[in-house]
């Protein structure tokens, strides 16, 4: 994994709940326990969320990462782990 | 009718690269042709079967010509033989490069069309999907298997501006198909094939925002050569319209 310009776990986050926002998901919902299904994102979205962390992070995402992901909070344990 | 088709999207203002795979002078003269018009074109030499020369060849482009707003999935080979006599690297070969090569394409280029929310692809299928003939099974499995890929991937990215259509012509005076026979044009139903600008117009239509609600589609240009009921002979060649098949006479009329 080659990281452009790593940036802090809390500024990747947050770029991450921006993207889910312009993708359509209610800002008033989001929390580590709503389901991804809740929030209306689904692969198409989590495929351009993966294209935004490897444009702007240089971050691989592997979709095979996503298996047991269910909630919001998951998927920020998966994504933020890229950072490790 | 790559060429063609490059020329076409050029004249419509889009900044072009030509793909080849071994015709690097023929691929070199196209775009000096599109430079001399007044337009930009950059000729690349990549195997569309090669993940690794598609990736690469994707960055040069985005890297002279901008990004990648429009595809078109030309590339296209053939290995006509019975299937019985079909060696099996011929088959492979056949799908890497007409199914495969166009699955890595999209794949290379979709995820800067979703961001921009606008993308065109077009993938040049054939009508011998439904079709075939005698001694095409790879190249028709291939164009089959296109068409799946064209559906399915239009409805996974459609709610992100990109469309995603196939091509289906019949008879093309390209040279792909050889040197196109008399009795051939007879059997179609305009009485000629098609030219390679009329397949190019229909991608310029495809390609362009008009065409946004246009997705998913396999668009035939045959000359309505399979609209209606196609006979063919024994030997593979389709008889022309209104003349009865004599099983008899086969063998002699079409010697």
């Amino acid at each position: 994994m080659e990281l452009k310009t790593p940036p802090s776990a809390e500024k990747m986050g947050a770029r991450i709940l921006e993207a889910l926002v312009e993708f359509g998901a209610d800002p008033e919902m989001m929390s580590p326990e709503a389901t991804l299904e809740d929030l209306e994102i689904d692969s198409l979205d989590m495929f351009e969320l993966a294209q935004i962390l490897h444009q702007e992070y240089g971050i691989e995402v592997n979709p095979d990462d996503f298996e047991d992901v269910k909630t919001l909070g998951d998927a920020q344990q998966v994504l933020l782990g890229y950072l490790k | 009718m790559g060429a063609t088709i490059a020329q076409s999207l050029a004249a419509d203002g889009w900044r072009v690269c030509v793909n080849y795979g071994t015709a690097a002078e023929e691929a070199a003269a196209v775009a000096a042709r599109i430079e001399r018009r007044g337009g930009t074109a950059l000729a690349i030499g990549a195997d569309v079967a090669d993940p690794v020369a598609v990736d690469a060849m994707f960055e040069r482009v985005e890297d002279e010509l901008g990004p990648v707003l429009v595809l078109v999935n030309n590339a296209g080979v053939r290995r006509d033989l019975p299937v019985g006599f079909l060696p099996p690297d011929d088959w492979a070969r056949v799908l890497a490069v007409n199914l495969t090569g166009p699955f890595h394409t999209i794949r290379r280029a979709l995820g800067p069309m979703i961001r921009r929310r606008y993308g065109r692809i077009v993938n040049i299928s054939s009508i011998s999907t439904g079709r075939p003939l005698p001694g095409q099974s790879a190249y028709s499995a291939s164009k089959a298997g296109l068409d799946a890929l064209t559906r399915t991937v239009a409805i996974e990215v459609a709610r992100r501006g990109v469309t995603v259509n196939a091509i289906a012509p019949g008879l093309v005076d390209t040279g792909f198909v050889g040197e196109i026979e008399e009795e051939w044009k007879a059997a179609m139903p305009p009485r000629r094939v098609a030219q390679p600008e009329e397949v190019a117009a229909l991608v310029r239509y495809l390609t362009s925002e008009d065409a946004a609600y246009v997705n998913g589609a396999t668009v035939n240009i045959d000359g309505g050569l399979t609209a209606g009921l196609a006979i063919f002979s024994p030997r593979g060649r389709p008889a022309p319209v209104g003349m009865a098949v004599d099983s008899e006479n086969e063998e002699e009329r079409w010697s």
